[in-house]
C-alpha cells in the first residue's frame, strides 16, 4: 500500500475511497502495533488542537478583565465584549448559579463536550467551557454538606440538595408556552430540561424536551404554528417550526401563512402541515397515528434506517397508522382520538364535520341520525358588545333563557351546531336528537335566535363554510327544542326537534366559549 | 412528579470522570470516523448517557472503557444513519480501535507533555501551517489561499509537520522510559 502515514492522515481527513479504507483497515489489523501507531496519530492531532488553543486562550484571557478566570465567566459583558471580537463565537448567556439538577448537570457536560475541542471554535469559546468545568468541579468539591450549605440533606424530601452550577446557554429560543389546563411537567433523566412548573409565557430552546404527565398545555413555534399536547406525552423542540413527538398525542394548527410547513417528527415518518389542522397520536407500542381534520398534510415515511421515504398527501378527513413493520395504511378517522386537545368532546347523537367546504344551505347535510358540530373561527375579538342567551340549569322551552351581554373586546371561539332533519313520508312524524359537548372551557353564551345567527356568521363563521340565505329559518323554536347548560357552564345539552315533512327551517346554536 | 438530581457524591464523581475521560472519547470517536462534525454531536450523546446512566454506573468498572464502550456503539449508528456518503472502518475494525484506544489511554497524558515541548522546537512555514490549521480549525485550501501556496504543498507541509512532531514525542518518550 502506499505510504502508511499519508493513508492515515488521509483516512483523518474522510480523503480515502471505499478500496483504500478497506487497504489501511488490512493494513492496520495485520499487527497491533499499526493500530497503535495509528490511533497515535489520532492522539497527536487532538493533542496538538488542544495545546495550541491552550496558547489562544492565554493569549485572549490576558486581554480581559485581569487574570480571573472566573471574573470572565461570570461577567456576561467581559464575555460578550470578548465573543465580539470573532464573530464565529456564539453568544454565551451566564445565568446566576442554580439549583443543579441531573439535566442541567448534562447541560453543561454536553455543552463542554460539544465546544471544547471543536477545531472551528475559538479559543474564549473553548476556556469558558473548560473554566465552566472547573468552576463546577471547584464548587462541588468545596462545597461539603455542613450547616446552612446548600448541598445538605434537606429532610422528606428524598433527595439531596443538589450543588450550585452556573448555567450556560446558547441555544436560539423557537417556541412559547402560550396556553396550558391543568398541566403538569416531568422531568425525568430522558434530557427534560427545564424543571419544576412553566409558566405561560415560558420560551424553550431548540433542543428542550418537555414531557407533559397531566393535562394539555400548547406551545406556539416563533413562527406561529400551534402544538396542543395531551398528556402524558414528551417531546423535543428542534428548531422554530419543527417539533419532535416522542411519545404522546399532539393538534397541530398551521392558521397563519408563516406557520405553515410546521413539521412534526416522530421515529416513524415526518409529518408536515401544509395549512390546517390535524392530530398525531405516538404510541409506545412503536405506532404512529395520523389524523387530518382540516387541510392537508403531507407525510414521509421513514426506513429502518431512518431515512425518509418519498411524502404522500393525506387530505381533510383521511387517517392513517404507520408502523414500523407495516409501514403507511389507511383507517378510519377517529375525532375522539383528539377531541379533548381541541377543546370538546362530544357525546350522544352529535358528531363533528371535518369537511373544509361545508354547505349548510337547506338539504346539503340531512341527517336522521345526528346534528353535526362545525368548529368556526376561533379567537374573535368582539368589536361591540353581543347579546347572548345562558340557558338556565333546567331545561326550560327555547327564548326563556337569561341573556347576558359580551362585552366588547370579549375574546371567542365560536361553534355551530346545525341539524337538517331529512324528510319522511310520515309528515307526523318528529324525531328528536339528543347530544352534548364537553368544553374544556365555560360557555359565555349562546346564539339561539334565527336573526341573529345571520348576522353573526360573518364575523364568527368558519372559513369556507357556505351559510343558509337570510331567507331560511334557522335558529331553535319554541315548541320543542331543549338546550341547557350544566352547572359548571362547560357542558352544552341538546335534545333537537324536527317535525320531518315540515319546512320549519333548520336548527341551529352557535356557541360561543372564552378563547385562550 | 418528584425532580431527580445529582447527588453531591454523583455530581463529583462525574465531573471528575468525565473531565479525565473526555478526551480520550473524542480521539476514539475521531480514529474511527476521522474528522467530521459529527465528532462533536457522538461526544455529546455520550455525555447523554453517562449521565442518564450514571446512577448504572458499576465503579468497579474503569469509567473510561465504559465511555469507550457507549461511543462505540453511538458511533455504530451514526455510520448506519448518517455518513452514507463517506468511507470509513468495518464494524470490527472500530470495535478493535475502541480496545488500541483505552490500552494507550495511560500514555496520553505523557505523549501529551513531550508534544509541548516539540512544538517549541518546530519553526518556520511548518509551525505557522500547523498553528492554523490546529489553532485556527482552517481548511487546507483557506490556508493555500493565505499563504499563495498550493493545497497539494500545504498538505505536504501539514504532513511534514505532523510527521517531524510524531518522531520528536516518540525519541522523548524513548528516553524518559530509558531514563526511567
Amino acid at each position: 500500500m502506499n505510504n502508511p502515514f499519508e493513508m492515515t492522515a488521509a483516512y483523518f481527513e474522510g480523503k480515502l475511497n471505499a478500496t483504500q479504507v478497506a487497504e489501511l483497515e488490512a493494513y492496520l489489523r495485520e499487527d497491533s502495533e499499526r493500530a497503535k501507531a495509528f490511533v497515535r496519530q489520532a492522539i497527536l492531532d487532538s493533542h496538538l488542537a488542544e495545546l495550541l488553543r491552550e496558547r489562544n486562550v492565554q493569549d485572549v484571557t490576558a486581554d480581559l478583565s485581569g487574570d480571573s478566570h472566573f471574573g470572565v465567566l461570570l461577567d456576561p459583558p467581559a464575555v460578550s465584549k470578548a465573543a465580539a471580537r470573532n464573530d464565529e463565537l456564539p453568544p454565551i448567556h451566564i445565568a446566576s448559579s442554580d439549583a443543579l439538577t441531573k439535566q442541567q448537570y448534562l447541560s453543561a457536560l454536553s455543552h463542554v463536550a460539544k465546544h471544547t475541542f471543536t477545531p472551528k471554535r475559538i479559543a474564549l469559546f473553548a476556556t469558558a467551557a473548560a473554566l465552566m468545568l472547573g468552576v463546577v468541579l471547584a464548587i462541588v468539591l468545596m462545597t461539603g454538606p455542613d450547616a446552612g450549605d446548600p448541598i445538605a440533606e434537606q429532610p422528606g424530601t428524598g433527595f439531596e440538595q443538589p450543588a450550585p452550577l452556573p448555567e450556560i446557554e446558547t441555544r436560539p429560543t423557537v417556541a412559547t408556552l402560550t396556553a396550558e389546563r391543568d398541566a403538569v411537567w416531568a422531568q425525568k433523566p430522558g434530557g427534560d430540561h427545564r424543571p419544576g412548573a412553566l409558566r405561560l409565557g415560558d420560551q424553550f430552546k431548540a433542543g428542550d424536551r418537555l414531557t407533559l404527565t397531566a393535562g394539555f398545555a400548547e406551545i406556539t413555534t416563533n413562527r406561529g404554528a400551534v402544538a396542543i399536547l395531551q398528556a402524558p406525552a414528551t417531546i423535543e423542540l428542534l428548531d422554530n417550526n419543527a417539533i419532535r413527538l416522542h411519545v404522546g398525542k399532539l393538534v397541530g394548527l398551521c392558521e397563519i401563512d408563516s406557520s405553515k410547513g410546521f413539521v412534526v417528527k416522530t421515529d416513524l415518518a415526518d409529518i408536515t402541515d401544509i395549512g390546517t389542522e390535524f392530530g398525531v397520536d405516538v404510541s409506545g407500542a412503536g405506532l404512529t397515528r395520523l389524523h387530518v381534520f382540516r387541510g392537508e398534510v403531507s407525510v414521509a415515511v421513514k426506513d429502518q434506517q431512518g431515512q425518509v421515504g418519498e411524502a404522500v398527501s393525506l387530505l381533510i378527513g383521511q387517517a392513517v397508522n404507520i408502523s414500523a413493520d407495516a409501514g403507511l395504511f389507511a383507517v378510519a378517522l377517529d375525532a375522539d382520538r383528539f377531541a379533548a386537545q381541541r377543546g370538546y368532546k362530544l357525546a350522544g347523537q352529535i358528531k363533528e364535520s371535518f369537511e373544509q367546504s361545508l354547505s349548510l344551505t337547506p338539504g346539503d347535510t340531512e341527517s336522521r341520525d345526528f346534528m353535526l358540530l362545525v368548529p368556526e373561527r376561533k379567537s374573535v375579538r368582539l368589536e361591540q358588545s353581543l347579546q347572548v342567551y345562558m340557558p338556565t340549569d333546567t331545561p326550560s322551552p327555547n327564548h326563556q333563557h337569561a341573556q347576558k351581554t359580551l362585552d366588547t373586546d370579549t375574546r371567542v371561539d365560536s361553534y355551530l351546531i346545525h341539524f337538517d332533519s331529512a324528510e319522511s313520508s310520515d309528515g307526523s312524524e318528529i324525531l328528536t336528537l339528543r347530544g352534548e359537548v364537553r368544553f374544556d372551557r365555560p360557555i359565555l353564551g349562546l346564539i339561539l335566535d334565527s336573526n341573529q345567527l345571520h348576522d353573526t356568521s360573518a364575523l364568527l363563521g368558519g372559513a369556507g363554510v357556505q351559510y343558509a340565505s337570510p331567507a331560511a329559518q334557522v335558529g331553535t323554536e319554541n315548541w320543542g327544542d331543549q338546550v341547557t347548560i350544566s352547572p359548571d357552564g362547560k357542558t352544552l345539552r341538546l335534545a333537537l326537534s324536527a317535525k320531518l315533512a315540515s319546512e320549519l327551517g333548520i336548527d341551529q346554536v352557535r356557541v360561543l366559549v372564552h378563547a385562550e | 412528579m418528584s425532580q431527580r438530581y445529582l447527588n453531591t457524591d454523583q455530581a463529583r464523581q462525574l465531573a471528575q470522570h468525565w473531565a479525565r475521560t473526555e478526551p480520550i472519547v473524542r480521539i476514539y470517536i475521531a480514529s474511527a470516523i476521522g474528522q467530521s462534525h459529527l465528532i462533536d454531536d457522538i461526544v455529546q450523546e455520550v455525555a447523554t448517557i453517562v449521565t442518564e446512566k450514571f446512577e448504572d454506573y458499576d465503579p468497579e468498572f474503569e469509567f473510561s472503557r465504559w465511555a469507550i464502550g457507549i461511543a462505540k456503539n453511538r458511533i455504530a449508528k451514526s455510520i448506519r444513519t448518517k455518513m452514507r456518503d463517506r468511507h470509513v472502518f468495518s464494524s470490527e475494525m472500530i470495535s478493535e480501535l475502541a480496545g488500541v484506544v483505552s490500552e494507550l489511554q495511560p500514555e496520553s497524558d505523557s505523549r501529551k507533555a513531550a508534544l509541548k515541548d516539540c512544538l517549541d522546537g518546530l519553526k518556520g512555514r511548518s509551525r505557522r501551517i500547523i498553528e492554523m490549521r490546529y489553532q485556527w480549525g482552517k481548511q487546507v485550501q483557506k490556508i493555500a489561499e493565505e499563504l499563495g501556496m498550493s493545497r497539494v504543498a500545504v498538505s505536504a507541509v501539514l504532513l511534514r509537520g505532523r510527521k517531524a512532531l510524531g518522531d520528536c514525542i516518540e525519541a522523548r518518550v524513548k528516553r524518559e522510559d530509558q531514563s526511567s
